[in-house]
């Protein structure tokens, strides 16, 4: 399905979700929760926190479909909603005390699944996974978002822009900067 | 183009986003030193190891904890309603009590006027009891009410002069129906007020 059959079968089912076809909604959900989890579990780096996160995420745009623009994608409308629910989850967060091994525990799990041309490349690329993923939990939380939209949820500059509402140039900045800050971290890869 | 400058580029080079001839002068200078090319391979392993992060997968039951936590949802948008909307009940209640009141004061006024107050018991009793009624609803309420109610008012004092002058008992019942007609658009113009409110993205 291309990008813009993906935009109006979400337009269709939002239409029918806001005359009152709930069942529209779940099939809003399950189109997307997969992409929402992954970008959030990126953020938030443990597994508990990103279904908790996802869940809200879902059930704000549920409360606030009506407040949607039909036309607009969908994906940007919830992943906007994802990253302030991150972005309040890592404010809370600093308030307590989580130990870095614990937000990495899944990061290490998925990491040794990556599939890869051989066994000591895999060896090579996860190791590599996990010590990006691991700087990546030090960044600020929008230079983390920037990264984490651009590499591991694939998007261009100006998408990350208009989800994130900020410049492109503003996006870029973030990038180049989180970028440095992941090599200052990781050291040699 | 000196390393220091070329390094403070690379970023923009490796996102194909350098605008010419900056583009090309660091094209060109790559293969000449190692030293920079080593920081670019540094950003692309960064990249890539970002890229190759397999995608994170949730548990089955989180989408059916989504789908049990949405059905406890009330309908999108009928959830949050304006101070308006919260109002209306109250306001309609007691514009319906001031009608009540009014109907039963127009309908003692038309009887007095008509010279048969005094065979009607306790006419003269209603039409007390009805304007302090008034009085204190105007009093007691809020600023809205009292509005809606002055509305109300002007509509009742309309249907009475129409009343009092009404030829037949069909002209009357119309003047009556045309005074709920009123208060029910007074009203609506309340309901379509609160639905408009600003368009919120988040």
């Amino acid at each position: 399905m291309s990008d813009s059959e993906a935009v109006r079968e979400d337009a269709r089912l939002i239409a029918r979700c806001l005359d009152g076809d709930r069942p529209a909604f779940d099939a809003l959900v399950s189109r997307h929760h997969r992409g929402i989890y992954n970008m959030v579990y990126r953020m938030l780096g443990s597994a508990e926190d990103a279904a908790d996160v996802t869940q809200d995420t879902f059930l704000r745009a549920y409360t606030r479909l009506d407040t949607f623009r039909l036309g607009n994608s969908f994906l940007a409308w919830v992943r906007a909603i994802a990253f302030n629910l991150c972005v309040d989850h890592l404010r809370r967060r600093r308030n307590s005390i989580v130990s870095l091994d614990e937000r990495l525990e899944s990061g290490q799990q998925h990491a040794d699944e990556t599939p890869g041309s051989s066994p000591a490349e895999q060896v090579a690329m996860a190791e590599d996974s996990r010590r990006v993923l691991a700087a990546l939990q030090q960044l600020p939380e929008k230079q983390r978002a920037v990264l984490v939209l651009r590499h591991i949820e694939g998007m261009k500059l100006n998408e990350i822009a208009e989800t994130l509402r900020m410049p492109v140039g503003t996006v870029k900045t973030m990038l180049f900067r989180g970028r440095a800050a992941v090599r200052e971290i990781v050291g040699e890869l | 183009m000196n390393c220091s400058r070329v390094k403070s580029l690379l970023e923009e080079y490796f996102e194909e986003s350098l605008a010419e001839p900056q583009a090309t002068a660091v094209a060109e200078h790559l293969p000449t030193c190692a030293d920079c090319a080593a920081e670019l391979r540094q950003i692309e392993r960064v990249a890539a190891a970002l890229e190759a992060v397999p995608a994170a997968v949730p548990r089955e039951e989180l989408l059916r904890s989504i789908g049990a936590r949405v059905a406890e949802l009330p309908r999108p948008g009928a959830k949050r309603t304006g101070w308006l909307a919260r109002w209306r009940w109250a306001a309609a209640a007691a514009a319906a009590g001031m009608t009540a009141v009014g109907a039963a004061v127009s309908a003692a006024a038309v009887l007095v006027s008509l010279g048969l107050g005094s065979v009607i018991p306790g006419s003269g009793w209603a039409m007390s009891a009805g304007a302090f009624l008034w009085r204190w609803v105007e009093a007691t309420s809020g600023a809205m009410i009292v509005l809606w109610g002055q509305a109300v008012e002007a509509v009742q004092a309309l249907g009475l002069a129409v009343k009092a002058a009404a030829p037949t008992i069909g002209v009357y019942v119309a003047a009556e129906v045309g005074i709920l007609l009123a208060i029910v658009f007074v009203l609506r113009m309340g309901r379509r007020r609160e639905a408009v409110r600003p368009m919120v993205l988040i």
